[in-house]
């Protein structure tokens, strides 16, 4: 403890103590974790609203903070979307739809390495991803029908067709 | 060459979470580009634990179902920007996530930075073994209690048995005091059951809950708690550097505790 940190306790003057703190942190988790939304459904809700953003302003979209508040009566969602420009002009539809799906440039989520690098680990990732997919197709295939159900989405599909 | 790490303890509740935030951010600081990958699907705590709770826009399973690519789950810790995390869903449903899964990812993860750090769910099943699939070393972090000392001798050679041999033992929540009345087992008596290689030691230390209650990992504090210094500690002999172990020594006792003591008759 320094003496700045002796005169706050003194005083009282304490501006935030980390008790204070985490409950505040617990608060917002658990307006999350209770509400009825379920986290998929806010997943997708956060995403939309991006998109929706989007349209007019170019976010920083690594210091995007969307989340619920819970008071007493109500729950809330607040959301802090730092802009990082104004458009001028409306993207076309197609690049909405792309806006999130694809990597754009100055993302700058690894703004350190080169966008190149992760574009590169982006394709890796989905390489190595497809080859399990396919691995999987594989394994299902032979499966006769009388065989016990299993829970591999790939199989229930094959049974199906 | 990157390294993939397991933090893994069998039992919960022994500082796993709090060991990997702290070792990731403490790796990250002495310049190595590290990602934490919280495999603690279903009960993500690991973002909680990094203050990064409300910048999390995709996780894993995202990646694994091919909603998002892969750079856009991870989030850059701001403070440490040689820090990234892949966080955990808080859902597991949909796609079932496989070991290969898992290995697929840290792999192409280790191809971009030199730390992968993964953070175990407890217990031994499924999740434990998507968290080691792609692990090429681990470290087991325990408490001088007895059921975790068991758990992590179970753990131990459940990775063996999975092929990873290079395990490095934390030894976590030590208090002097209650060591030097032989309350609680030793460094040593804990070694000597698991015969694992040490690589830390950390004190039971307030400043961890504080830390959590922030969302501010010990390593980032610009003046060093005891824990702090020993996750750092810890960092720097991953890095092959030789540190040597911070004593632990009982604080001595005050006056008026002494007077206490006395009192009681049980100095």
């Amino acid at each position: 403890m320094n003496l700045s940190m002796l005169l706050d306790r003194l005083f009282q003057r304490q501006n935030i103590t980390s008790g204070t703190q985490v409950k505040q942190r617990l608060k917002f988790i658990l307006a999350h974790d209770r509400s009825a939304i379920e986290p998929q459904v806010f997943d997708n809700m956060r995403h939309e609203i991006m998109r929706v953003v989007s349209k007019y302003v170019e976010l920083d979209e690594g210091s995007l903070d969307i989340r619920l508040e819970c008071d007493k009566r109500m729950t809330a969602l607040i959301a802090n979307l730092p802009i990082r420009m104004v458009r001028e002009e409306l993207p076309n539809l197609v690049d909405l739809v792309t806006l999130f799906d694809e990597p754009s440039v100055g993302r700058g989520l690894i703004s350190e390495q080169p966008d190149s690098l992760a574009l590169e680990m982006d394709q890796f990732a989905e390489e190595a991803l497809d080859a399990i997919a396919a691995k999987e197709k594989l394994k299902a295939r032979p499966k006769s029908i009388t065989e016990k159900p299993n829970f591999d989405d790939t199989g229930i599909a094959e049974r199906n067709t | 060459m990157s390294r993939i790490i397991v933090v893994t303890s069998g039992k919960g509740g022994v500082g796993k979470t709090t060991s990997s935030a702290n070792l990731g951010m403490a790796i990250a600081k002495l310049g190595r580009k590290v990602v934490l990958v919280d495999a603690d699907f279903g009960l993500r705590n690991l973002d909680l634990l990094l203050g990064l709770e409300n910048r999390i826009v995709y996780t894993a399973l995202d990646v694994i179902a091919r909603e998002c690519k892969l750079d856009q789950a991870l989030v850059k810790d701001k403070r440490q920007p040689n820090l990234s995390l892949l966080a955990a869903p808080q859902t597991r449903n949909k796609t079932a996530i496989t070991a290969a899964h898992m290995k697929a990812l840290v792999e192409v993860l280790s191809r971009y930075f030199d730390y992968v750090l993964i953070d175990c769910p407890a217990g031994i099943e499924s999740g434990f073994q998507n968290a080691i699939a792609g692990a090429k070393e681990a470290i087991i972090v325990t408490t001088p209690e007895i059921s975790a000392v068991r758990d992590a001798d179970r753990v131990v050679g459940l990775l063996e048995a999975n092929r990873i041999t290079d395990i490095k033992l934390i030894l976590n929540r030590i208090r002097p005091s209650m060591v030097k009345n032989n309350d609680m087992m030793s460094v040593e008596d804990v070694l000597d059951i698991l015969s694992v290689k040490l690589i830390g030691v950390i004190p039971d230390d307030e400043q961890v809950i504080v830390s959590t209650n922030k969302g501010e990992p010990l390593v980032l504090s610009d003046k060093p708690s005891l824990a702090g210094t020993a996750y750092t500690n810890v960092a720097k002999r991953l890095e092959g550097k030789e540190v040597e172990f911070l004593k632990l020594e009982a604080p001595p006792k005050g006056i008026f505790a002494r007077l206490l003591s006395w009192i009681s008759g049980n100095s």
